[in-house]
């Protein structure tokens, strides 16, 4: 997976003696995306892009330097820059490169690779047909949108590690604009959904469900101010965990920037809760991290007990804790930490019978803006939702707040349903979330 | 960047294709980022961002397609993934699509006068040293600091097939640090993060260690801040960065990618009061120096400034080429895009209300009960519609015209349309303030900014 050229340039620079180590992260990408509107395509993309990260190490300093042009004169470049960044960086003896640690997996086959502009125009325009009429309230789709990409990972180093995998998604987005009568309040109901292939969406399904909500909220209230029951639905889950993902990675640890830093083995959570990480399972399988350690399963918190938190074998070492296999690099990131498949673990309840055991609450579908701290782990969001009265959903209610702070919603998860709904995945993960209520938190108001 | 053969080649033969419009899009941007932590350089990176973008415009149908490959034969084949997205088929008619490109008006002065490569890392890496000792100064609280450098020197060429060619080095640079106070239970953070289209002569007009220093007393105060309360109250916004309230609430549906596509609550407005009478606001790419101007578009239209708001008044939108042409308005200057990887969409530039006549101290006096909203964070709206919301980094409660505690976690929610209409005092000093703004077009730097206003009712989103 790595081009022949940039495994010379390895060869080259270790016999060259312009590093002790070096190593070389190659990213490509292909994608096709489609936008209708009103029924005529609007705006089309295909592109086709690769780059390179070059790691290198000078004794106990590492530099970096990336670089979209594979020239030799660009490449010896890249090389003097990622010099000179070692040459003024301290002495950093945790982070090495890796030797190889499992074999290279075969090739998985490639679904259709190339998938043709026409086939994406037609699915597009099919959803937007399907929206527009999916209820009369509906006056206008702000966004039709139909993606496939493909994208690939590969890494090699001088220790002789040489390893990567591919990812190939599809994913549509749906977003209409509706109102009871004009002049009356404008609700935008959206979808998002992906598979392995644009041929595979279920189209027809989200149009009926961006149809459903746009019926469901021509009644448009808002919820009275005050401390209340809180049932998260997992779009909405999944946000406030995707936030609060920092908080439970090593170098948050390592710098000084969570509060969870001396709770492992600590009950942080109600006793219900598990919160983790699999870089095995589905929709973001993948075989190694970003230094090419196989991927493992990983609870972050088991019975509501802090039980680990995510390394690359960076922070691993500094902690001197476990390697979790959660490397993660970028064409411009030389060393970071992702999750992976990272979710809220299903319980028990169907989701009509979590509703129905949380009484008097709201049910919140949406969360916007940019008020939250992992550090802090205060959080003050936008939201949308429904009202919920004795376990029944009922009005709409629209653009309040809801505040609170993440680690004290830990402990307060209550009801937590059997079903668990990912976010499309990247290249490196996604996160899920099932319905779960929490018994209190604060909602702002007009 | 490209031989000016291979660029006549490409846009010959998109003609061919049957397309209005054939535009190439080449950049070459060099970038380097510094970063401080625990007092050590946690991380030094820097390299080429290097590709071709191709756009074909039919009517008012566009396809694009981008590559890093630049050989002659890369280029066509972008070129024919391009022309594959078009919906008409391909004729041998050429057609010239017409565009009403206004005259260079007033230009920025945008060079730098000590270019940002030519400075040692040890110099760059000094800034942040001294923010990061002048922050943890401030208190023992101060558990830990991250300070940033970052630079980006853009070089970008637009042709296209009605005989444009121009190009423009864009260097631009910025700092950040954060601080984060720490108690026994709790972590709270400051930031201050100025930013500027200039060289290496901006460091010299600022003051790094008051940056480290008012950051760390941001997050000193916000750590013995208690809860914001919830409610509707009038809120005094200060200057500067409280000008994300009006990039947020009515800049993104002045853009004409929204206003053409339906959703903005602004559409068919023009001429029509939308805000107080005491509110006038522009957006402007024009400035000297400013992290948000911009010599020319990435469509290469010349920048302008543009007077959104007069008196109250809509009188223009922001438009880039394809909504000048639907919406048959003159462009603004205001395509852009974060790199080659986007097509140009209608986007900000420099964009504040202008001052008033109140002063802050007035404001305060003549305020019962409310939020003095010092310094904001982020946000997000829906320009479909209007809602938006944006977080209070720093927040005092008003109490019988005088500021009492300090608050936190406050959030700001509403609806553009509403608040534009309740700003009811305007203060008399203007300040701007850095950001990156995201959109469809990916993410591009802009300034807000506006003096200190009241807005006489507001949506306070805290912890009951």
């Amino acid at each position: 997976m790595i081009p022949k050229l940039l495994k010379e340039f390895l060869t080259q620079i270790r016999s060259q003696k312009q590093a002790d180590e070096a190593e070389v992260t190659f990213f490509s990408a292909n994608a096709s995306q489609v936008k209708v509107f009103e029924g005529k395509q609007d705006a089309i993309l295909t592109s086709s892009h690769q780059g390179l990260g070059l790691k290198l190490w000078q004794g106990k300093r590492w530099g970096f330097a990336y670089t979209e042009r594979l020239d030799p004169d660009s490449l010896a470049t890249a090389l003097h820059l990622a010099r000179g960044h070692a040459q003024v960086s301290p002495d950093d003896p945790c982070d090495r490169p890796q030797p190889q640690q499992a074999p290279p997996s075969a090739a998985a086959p490639h679904k259709n690779d190339t998938v043709p502009i026409t086939a994406l125009v037609r699915h597009a325009l099919e959803l937007e047909a399907g929206g527009r009429t999916a209820h009369p309230s509906i006056y206008n789709i702000s966004d039709c949108v139909v993606t496939s990409s493909h994208n690939s990972f590969a890494i090699a180093n001088t220790l002789g590690l040489e390893h990567g995998f591919t990812r190939q998604t599809a994913w549509a987005n749906l977003a209409v604009l509706a109102r009871k009568s004009e002049g009356s309040e404008t609700v935008n109901p959206w979808i998002e959904r992906f598979a392995d292939s644009v041929d595979t969406i279920d189209y027809t399904g989200m149009a009926r469900f961006v149809g459903e909500e746009a019926q469901k909220r021509l009644a448009i209230a808002q919820p009275s101010a005050g401390e209340k029951i809180v049932v998260f639905a997992p779009e909405a889950g999944r946000t406030l965990l995707r936030r609060f993902e920092p908080a439970f990675l090593g170098e948050s640890v390592v710098n000084h920037l969570t509060l969870l830093a001396d709770k492992l083995d600590t009950v942080v959570a109600a006793r219900h809760v598990q919160l983790i990480d699999d870089g095995m399972g589905l929709p973001a399988h993948r075989p190694i991290d970003a230094e090419g350690t196989p991927t493992q399963k990983t609870f972050l918190i088991q019975d509501g007990v802090l039980a680990n938190f995510l390394h690359n074998t960076y922070s691993a070492a500094k902690l001197g804790q476990k390697n979790t296999a959660n490397a993660y690099r970028e064409m411009k990131l030389p060393r970071g930490i992702l999750a992976s498949n990272f979710f809220l673990a299903p319980g028990n309840l169907s989701q009509l019978d979590l509703l129905h055991h949380s009484g008097d609450g709201i049910l919140v579908t949406e969360l916007t803006g940019a008020s939250a701290s992992p550090v802090s782990g205060d959080f003050s969001f936008g939201a949308i939702g429904y009202e919920v009265t004795a376990g029944q959903l009922g009005r709409f209610l629209n653009n309040f707040t809801i505040a609170g702070n993440f680690f004290r919603v830990l402990q307060d998860i209550e009801l937590i349903s059997d079903a668990v709904e990912f976010e499309t995945p990247g290249m490196w993960g996604s996160t899920g979330s099932p319905y779960f209520s929490v018994k209190g938190l604060s909602v702002g108001t007009a | 960047m490209l031989k000016d053969g291979i660029l006549n080649d490409l846009l010959e033969e998109g003609k061919t294709l049957g397309a209005d419009l054939v535009e190439v899009f080449v950049e070459h941007t060099r970038g380097e980022k510094l970063t401080l932590l625990d007092s050590h350089l946690k991380e030094a990176t820097g390299g080429i961002d290097f590709g071709v973008g191709i756009r074909l415009i039919q009517g008012k149908e566009a396809s694009y397609a981008y590559t890093n490959d630049d050989s002659p034969a890369g280029l066509r084949c972008t070129l024919k993934s391009a022309a594959a997205g078009l919906s008409f088929p391909i004729s041998c008619a050429t057609r010239t699509a017409s565009a009403i490109v206004p005259p260079a008006l007033a230009t920025a002065r945008l060079h730098s006068k000590k270019s940002l490569t030519s400075v040692p890392i040890a110099d760059k890496l000094d800034l942040l040293h001294r923010a990061d000792v002048a922050a943890r100064a401030t208190g023992s609280e101060i558990k830990q600091v991250s300070a940033g450098y970052l630079e980006q020197i853009q070089k970008i060429l637009i042709v296209n097939s009605e005989g444009l060619r121009k190009e423009e080095t864009r260097e631009r640079c910025r700092f950040v640090v954060t601080a984060i106070a720490s108690s026994a239970a709790e972590n709270q953070t400051g930031t201050e993060s100025p930013g500027a289209r200039r060289g290496w002569e901006f460091f010299n007009t600022l003051d790094v260690a008051d940056l480290g220093q008012r950051a760390a007393a941001r997050a000193r105060i916000m750590l013995s801040a208690t809860n914001a309360p919830s409610g509707t109250m009038p809120v005094i916004i200060d200057k500067g960065f409280g000008g994300v309230i009006f990039h947020e609430a009515c800049g993104h549906a002045l853009e004409t990618h929204n206003i053409t596509r339906h959703a903005s609550v602004f559409e068919g407005r023009l001429g029509t009061p939308i805000a107080a009478s005491i509110v006038s606001a522009v957006d402007d790419g024009t400035l000297d120096y400013e992290w948000g101007s911009i010599a020319i578009d990435d469509e290469g239209t010349p920048a302008q400034r543009t007077q959104l708001i007069e008196n109250g008044i809509l009188k223009n939108y922001m438009s880039d080429r394809l909504g000048a042409l639907e919406l048959d308005l003159p462009p603004t200057g205001s395509g852009r895009r974060e790199s080659y990887r986007y097509a140009p969409v209608s986007r900000m530039r420099n964009t504040f209300i202008l001052p008033g006549s109140t002063s802050l101290a007035d404001m305060i006096a003549s305020t019962t009960h409310g939020l003095y909203a010092k310094h904001m964070g982020g946000g997000s709206v829906n320009p479909a519609t209007g809602e938006f919301n944006f977080a209070v980094t720093e927040g005092y409660l008003i109490k019988n015209g005088r500021i009492d505690r300090p608050v936190r976690g406050a959030v700001l929610i509403g609806k553009g349309q509403d608040i534009l209409m309740n700003i009811d005092m305007v203060g008399t000093e203007l300040g701007l303030a850095q950001g990156m703004c995201g959109a469809a077009s990916g993410w591009v730097p802009v300034d807000v900014g506006q003096p200190a206003l009241r807005v006489n009712r507001l949506v306070v989103g805290g912890i009951s």
